[in-house]
């Protein structure tokens, strides 16, 4: 039998009385019906009692129901009796009135801030991220002193596998993207110099903002996103797994023995990989360039090698070391700062990514205006 | 060997646990008990150096962990061996790698004495052969046996574990029991336990301190024979009353 309700105001008295089959998998009525029905009858009810006396097999919806009932009348301040509850649910209810107001329920992490508190933390956030940075590059100064000393004890194996991960392994990716940005670049640049009939001139654009800027650029947007995610995830999960406790506990430093290698190993192929990047971009220039623009393929060579020079591949490459140096330092600083929960894992490879793209523009601006004032 | 004196311990402005003081003599083996976030593992962590105690002071031999400089630091890590909860074993590194690399760390010896010695402490945790396998490999119990046999590797003079028995089934987890008192008879290491199975504090405890959740410090210490028959706080009593409490009565 489905799950009724009967309520009825009797001399101020509401008596509901609750018959059937109470299921989670079927629809049951609910104290908004028990209202509902009483709607038309005049006065405030002085009393609840619940008759559960005829009830079959039941589950936890009447336990939500009876939740509802008891809710209802405290807060009218009248008292409810239950009558014929099987004796667990009795149980149930006291336990749920026992629990009630020890703050068990979901804290809301988003609860509102004043505009001005949520204002001065986050300034203070940021002040703290650049501390924690500096703090970070420091360690990591004193650690590349302490290597210095013992060289041997370097992880050249770990060193060489996060090369290969971040390196050979990025190829494919690293050029396909700068061949299409090439190709893109050479397009946008074609529709405005056919204007003045100078299509060749587009082997000088794409030279030029390949090598100086979109090479190391995305070469280094790419690692952040490929390799800096995956340094924070590896040290995060370590962390959580209580690795790194037991370097520390073994008298290792986890600089010396997680960060050192990773850091080395992105300044080193960041810059080589920049190279790998200038080459296909300046080809993707080319195929639109010889193929769409009509060039002769050896003119367009030509040019390009008159535009590019080698300061301007030597200014992509300083700025592609420091890339490298601040994708794995974010990275790993992240992973150390995890929490200790997948959660956290994921929330640090997040901010790795962020914080290495945030720094990145940063120090390609930076670059910019340096690179202007020295003349190169 | 481990003085601990007025130590409280606690995160940021969170106060797990304050005037916890006991001592754990040469060659004993000696439980930190209580219920579940009683604290014990903070006390570990502060033990081992992971955290430094809010106020009162840690000795080893009468020298400080925390706050020491950072080359007397390492020499005094080099005495203990921690065998972590969740094993903590590196997963990048095989088990043989796992073993090797705190001798690699601070010794000089040569490649095939480090392999030497790594496969003679396999051996005595019984799990010779599987230098080659890589953690994630192994079930449960072997990784705990390996990383403890990473923890013995610098022949410790003081081990410290972390709930051994947590994650294993009752014969894993005595074949452990066993295995700490085996290590006790023939090496006289020092052993310092966090546990709350209860089976194992009666079995192979000398001495227990116990920690109380609601009191935040030591409520008792004693043998735990002693605990289990004399409890004067309702608490102590109510830990003791299991199942192995007519086993504790004999004298076991």
């Amino acid at each position: 039998m489905d799950a009724r309700i009967k309520p009825e105001v009797r001399e101020g008295t509401l008596q509901v009385t609750v018959v059937g089959d109470w299921s989670l998998e079927r629809p049951v009525p609910g104290w908004r019906d028990v209202l509902k029905r009483i709607r038309g009858v005049r006065g405030e009810p002085r009393e609840v009692v619940v008759d559960a006396g005829g009830i079959g097999e039941w589950d936890s919806s009447l336990l939500l129901f009876l939740i509802r009932a008891k809710d209802y009348a405290t807060g009218k301040g009248i008292p409810i009796r239950m009558e014929g509850l099987p004796e667990l649910m009795r149980q149930l209810l006291e336990q749920r009135v026992k629990g009630a107001g020890k703050g068990v329920g979901p804290v809301s992490s988003t609860s509102a801030k004043p505009f001005f508190e949520a204002l001065g933390r986050s300034v203070q956030a940021g002040v703290l991220g650049v501390y924690e940075w500096m703090a970070f590059l420091g360690e990591c100064v004193l650690g590349v002193f302490r290597m210095g000393r013992r060289w041997r004890k370097f992880r050249w194996a770990d060193s060489f596998v996060a090369m290969q991960q971040s390196g050979a392994m990025a190829l494919p990716i690293v050029g396909l993207i700068s061949f299409l940005v090439g190709l893109i670049l050479a397009y946008q640049a074609a529709v405005q110099m056919r204007q003045y009939g100078a299509e060749i001139f587009v082997a000088n654009l794409v030279g030029l903002s390949v090598v100086r800027e979109m090479g190391p650029m995305m070469t280094a947007v790419i690692l952040a996103g490929r390799t800096g995610a995956a340094f924070a995830a590896q040290i995060g999960n370590m962390k959580m797994n209580e690795e790194i406790d037991a370097l520390e506990t073994l008298g290792i430093e986890p600089i010396d023995f997680l960060a050192l290698p990773r850091i080395l190993a992105l300044v080193v192929m960041v810059p080589l990989l920049t190279i790998y990047a200038n080459l296909l971009g300046v080809l993707g220039g080319y195929v639109v360039g010889v193929g769409v623009l009509d060039i002769a393929s050896s003119a367009y060579w030509f040019q390009s090698r008159e535009a590019i020079d080698v300061h301007d591949i030597a200014s992509g490459l300083i700025k592609s070391v420091t890339f490298g140096l601040v994708i794995a330092a974010s990275g790993c600083m992240r992973g150390f700062q995890s929490e200790r929960s997948s959660a956290g894992v994921g929330r640090a490879a997040t901010s790795a990514v962020v914080t290495a793209i945030f720094l990145i523009i940063v120090l390609d601006a930076f670059f910019a205006v340096l690179f202007e004032h020295l003349g190169i | 060997m481990v003085e601990v004196r007025n130590v409280a311990c606690g995160y940021g402005d969170t106060l797990v646990l304050r005037e916890v003081t006991f001592s754990v003599e040469r060659g004993e083996i000696f439980f930190v008990v209580g219920r579940s976030g009683c604290g014990k593992s903070t006390l570990l962590r502060n033990l081992i150096g992971l955290q430094s105690p809010l106020a009162g002071e840690i000795r080893f031999d009468g020298q400080l962990l925390a706050g020491a400089p950072r080359p007397e630091r390492r020499k005094l890590l080099r005495r203990m061996g921690i065998l972590y909860q969740n094993s903590a074993l590196w997963s990048t590194m095989t088990v043989g790698e796992n073993v090797a690399l705190p001798l690699e760390e601070h010794t000089r010896l040569l490649r095939s004495q480090i392999r030497e010695l790594v496969s003679v402490k396999l051996g005595m945790v019984g799990l010779a052969g599987v230098e080659g396998v890589f953690p994630a490999e192994l079930s449960g119990g072997m990784r705990k046996r390996a990383a403890l046999a990473r923890a013995l590797i610098l022949d410790p003079e003081i081990l410290f574990f972390d709930e051994p028995s947590a994650g294993l089934d009752p014969v894993s987890a005595r074949n452990l029991d066993s295995l700490i008192l085996q290590m006790r008879e023939n090496l006289g290491t020092t052993i310092v336990v966090v546990s709350h199975d209860l089976e194992s504090i009666c079995t192979v405890a000398d001495r227990v301190v116990m920690l109380g959740r609601d009191e935040k410090t030591v409520i008792a210490t004693g043998r735990p024979s002693d605990l289990a028959r004399e409890a004067g706080n309702p608490h102590v009593a109510e830990f003791f009353r299991g199942s192995m409490i007519e086993k504790v009565r004999e004298g076991l």
